[in-house]
């Protein structure tokens, strides 16, 4: 008995094939975006692989920490390559993770019936830079020790439950062992328990609802997810691994001086790039904006545009479709002007 | 002799010329192995009375063409114009060695556009018989250019005993590595010509047609695909020792463990000829009629990165020499080291010492024109190998240790000597640069106190 015989008797493999055959990706000229959201995919799975591998050398704890980062990257065998992969990836993640999201805002893919599966996007994307953010001090070195006592202390400043959260976060008033203790809990173990099931369920409701055409696409045409879109799909993995391994061989991921508290700040810190818009932001606005503090002004505009921007499933109605579009565009503008302002402000400094 | 240097900042005159390099290298390789498959190509169709695939051959001719007549010939006196600025002296060394090389590769570059020329424009008025000759014609001449320009590039890396002996043009000419590198890069090239017909291939609206060519195409790839590893092997025997040794351990003892030149550019190579057996085999192999030039384009863009992945590491196997044993990197003729170490290198270098000149002949002015004449060849201050970066952590001590070290071409005594020319230049010059470097790295009056 064949293999694949084999396997059709336990587990309906032939069912399983044909259905993937029949399932149908539209095919336009805007569907080079649909491989977004898979790319994104792939450079989760590639966290999730080579996060495995650094926790079996990782030791958390202050002098520990930034030992065990420096074993990894000098002593263990390929534990350069695996460090470099992840840092690359978690950063190539985030990034495809907001093309993707903007590219389904202007499909209007977030229209009934798939706003769940927009709002579960938004869900990943907030916990993928929660990932981000606490894995960014986990190597304790001087840049991971400040930048992340200067996001805290941002959070700290959120209306509502900052104060409550940056304080839990950081275990104390200052940023410490207890803080890198919560960090790598919340990074290995707390975040992955909460990223899973959502991202099954956003996975599930893709399934289910199929991939939305933009409405400016009238004529219907689709390839067979299986086994075109899937090959697509392969060969645009294998791209990105390539990126990765060029990336993580050219500009292998750095590993700067231990943490020392005592120290200054380095002059130009910064916080990584999808957390500049927000801090640029917080530069620009004056310290006191009449009777309202503008740090806690500037975190609540922020805010409230995200909340707008999560919610654009329920107020996209009826004709409202242009001035949908102008918003995504002013909120892509907003995003990348405060992007390279902050980048601006700081070049040269660090 | 010495030139003015060619400062790049952050990127370095090194990357410059190999980017351009690599650029050129895939177009170039894309004009010897087309240049066969065009013929091939065409004895093929003519003798199935295949007027389909004629008729895209004579497209594929034009693109082939431009491409190679226009980017590839432009890209190649590029690569003339900025090895000239980086690297004058070593150029000059070449073009002293290999007259005649030189002037043969001149003229089978001419033979070689004028019959692509003809091939191209003489479609319907040659004869069929004589079309196709002019094509094989031009497969020769292609193919001469590399047998002649591959001598000069091998030489560089392993210039071989014979030559050292006799100083005879021919004897660096075939040196060690000719052979392996000749027939690995034919094959590479044969590889690129199926990658180039991808593309033309990939929009052709008659489905049987698109077909049947990218599936002959397909097969240009195969030879590379099976027979490079063992070839690349062959040619890793064929190199120096002190290469070899430096591809394995890698750079600097900062990163040690695996991480080696060799691991890297093995991984490059490995997962870039993966994932062009994976596009391949499953697009103009399996399904042909769906390909599309998206995936032509993936396909280049991935061999394109092999192609890097491969010149990176000869480059590198190369360090500290542009022509192993005879001249460094930075332009230094090894037998000058002794004389520089002994009488200075700026009263020997008219550039530097003018340099050091316009800003004052000052011991920084000295350092400084030090700097650029010995470093900048492999160093940016702030980019890549970024010199500030390395100086940072030292205090003015240790960059004096650091340099008083580089003087030495002793590998036991000199732990860089590896990757890094020596510092040809007196004790006094040496401690110039060590000032000039930790002032440069540590500005400011915090700096002088310390001192
Ligand atoms: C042939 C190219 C080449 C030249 C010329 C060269 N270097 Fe280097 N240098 C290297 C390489 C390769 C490394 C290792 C880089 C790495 O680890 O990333 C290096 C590393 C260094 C380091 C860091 C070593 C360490 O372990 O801290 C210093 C300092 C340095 N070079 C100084 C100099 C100075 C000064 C000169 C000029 C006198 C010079 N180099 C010329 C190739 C060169
Ligand atoms: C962070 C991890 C994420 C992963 C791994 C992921 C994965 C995927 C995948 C594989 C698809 C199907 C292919 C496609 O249409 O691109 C998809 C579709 C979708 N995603 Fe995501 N996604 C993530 C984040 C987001 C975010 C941040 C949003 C927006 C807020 C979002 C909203 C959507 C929507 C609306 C669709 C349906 C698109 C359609 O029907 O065409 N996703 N996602």
């Amino acid at each position: 008995m064949s293999v694949h015989a084999w396997l059709d008797d336990r587990i309906g493999l032939a069912d399983f094939l044909s259905f993937l055959r029949k399932k149908e990706v539209p095919d336009h000229s805007h569907a080079v975006w649909y491989f977004l959201g898979g790319m994104t995919l792939f450079f989760f799975m590639m966290q999730v692989l080579t996060g495995l591998l650094l926790i079996v050398y990782y030791q958390p704890g202050s002098d520990a920490s930034y030992g065990s980062v420096q074993r990894i990257t000098s002593q263990i065998e390929f534990g350069w390559l695996i460090r470099s992969v992840h840092s690359w990836s978690a950063n190539l993640m985030l990034l495809s993770a907001f093309f993707h999201m903007f590219s389904v805002f202007f499909m209007k893919a977030y229209r009934a019936p798939r706003e769940l599966t927009w709002w579960s996007g938004m869900g990943l994307l907030g916990l993928g830079m929660g990932f981000g953010f606490s894995g960014y001090l986990l190597p304790w070195d001087q840049l991971a020790y400040f930048a992340t006592k200067i996001g805290l202390d941002v959070m700290e400043k959120s209306p509502l439950i900052g104060k409550e959260l940056a304080t839990m976060l950081r275990g104390g008033a200052d940023v410490g062992v207890i803080t890198l203790q919560r960090f790598y809990a919340l990074h290995a173990a707390v975040l992955p328990v909460l990223f899973m099931p959502l991202l099954l369920l956003h996975l599930w409701l893709v399934q289910k609802h199929g991939n939305a055409a933009p409405p400016s696409v009238t004529e219907k045409k689709s390839v067979p997810f299986f086994p075109t879109f899937l090959y697509k799909d392969l060969m645009v993995w294998f791209l990105c691994l390539n990126l990765l391994a060029l990336l993580a061989s050219l500009w292998p991921w750095d590993l700067g001086p231990q943490a020392d508290k005592l120290a200054s700040a380095p002059d130009g810190i910064h916080p990584e790039w999808y957390f500049m818009s927000q801090f640029q932001l917080l530069k620009l606005i004056p310290g006191k904006v009449g009777p309202v503090d503008g740090e806690l002004l500037g975190m609540g505009l922020f805010g409230a545009g995200g909340v707008l921007w999560a919610l654009v499933p329920l107020w996209d109605r009826g004709s409202r479709g242009r001035l949908v579009n102008l918003v995504g565009l002013g909120a892509v503008i907003v995003l990348i002007v405060l992007t390279i302002w902050g980048y601006a402000g700081v070049a040269g400094k660090g | 002799m010495n030139y003015p240097v060619w400062d790049v900042p952050f990127l370095g005159s090194g990357w410059v010329v190999g980017i351009m390099a690599i650029i050129h290298i895939f177009l170039s390789h894309f004009a010897v192995g087309g240049g066969l498959f065009l013929p091939v190509m065409e004895a093929h169709a003519r003798k199935h009375g295949d007027e389909a695939m004629l008729r895209w051959l004579r497209k594929h001719a034009r693109f082939f063409l431009i491409v190679t007549g226009v980017a590839g010939a432009g890209t190649g006196v590029g690569i003339w114009v900025v090895i000239a600025l980086a690297n004058p002296q070593g150029v000059g060394h070449l073009i002293h060695g290999f007259v005649l090389g030189w002037a043969t590769e001149w003229i089978v570059f001419i033979a070689e556009m004028a019959c692509i020329t003809v091939y191209y424009y003489g479609w319907d008025r040659l004869t069929p018989e004589r079309h196709l000759k002019v094509g094989w014609l031009y497969a020769i001449c292609s193919w001469l250019t590399l047998a002649v320009i591959n001598g000069i590039i091998t030489f560089m890396l392993t210039p071989g005993k014979g030559w050292a002996e006799s100083h005879w043009m021919w004897d660096g000419f075939f040196n060690p590595t000719y052979a392996p590198s000749l027939i690995m890069r034919t094959l590479v090239m044969w590889a690129l010509a199926g990658v180039y017909a991808f593309w033309t291939a990939a929009t052709i609206e008659d489905l049987d047609l698109k077909e049947r060519v990218l599936q002959v195409s397909a097969r240009w790839v195969l030879p590379a695909y099976v027979l490079l590893p063992l070839l690349g092997g062959w040619y890793f025997l064929n190199i120096p020792p002190v290469s070899r040794e430096v591809l394995q351990v890698g750079m600097a003892g900062a990163a040690a463990g695996n991480f080696s030149m060799a691991t890297r550019v093995t991984m490059l190579t490995v997962m870039s000829t993966a994932t062009i057996g994976v596009i391949v085999y499953f697009g103009p192999f399996r399904n042909a009629r769906a390909f599309t030039r998206g995936m032509a384009g993936a396909v280049a863009v991935v061999a394109l990165l092999a192609t890097g992945a491969s010149e990176w590491a000869r480059e590198v196997a190369r360090k500290p020499y542009v022509i192993r044993n005879v001249m460094y990197s930075n332009g230094v003729r090894v037998e000058q080291v002794e004389a520089f170490q002994r009488e200075g290198y700026l009263p020997n270098s008219v550039w530097a010492r003018e340099y050091a000149g316009l800003k004052g002949d000052t011991a920084l002015a000295r350092g400084e024109a030090l700097y650029r004449g010995q470093c900048v060849a492999c160093h940016t201050w702030d980019g890549y190998r970024s010199m500030q970066k390395f100086m940072a952590p030292r205090n003015l001590d240790s960059a004096r240790n650091m340099v008083r070290m580089l003087r030495s071409r002793d590998p036991r005594e000199n732990i860089y000597a590896k990757f890094m020319p020596p510092l040809a230049a007196t004790e006094a010059e040496g401690e110039q640069l060590a000032a000039y470097l930790y002032q440069r790295a540590h500005p400011g009056p915090a700096a002088v106190a310390r001192k």
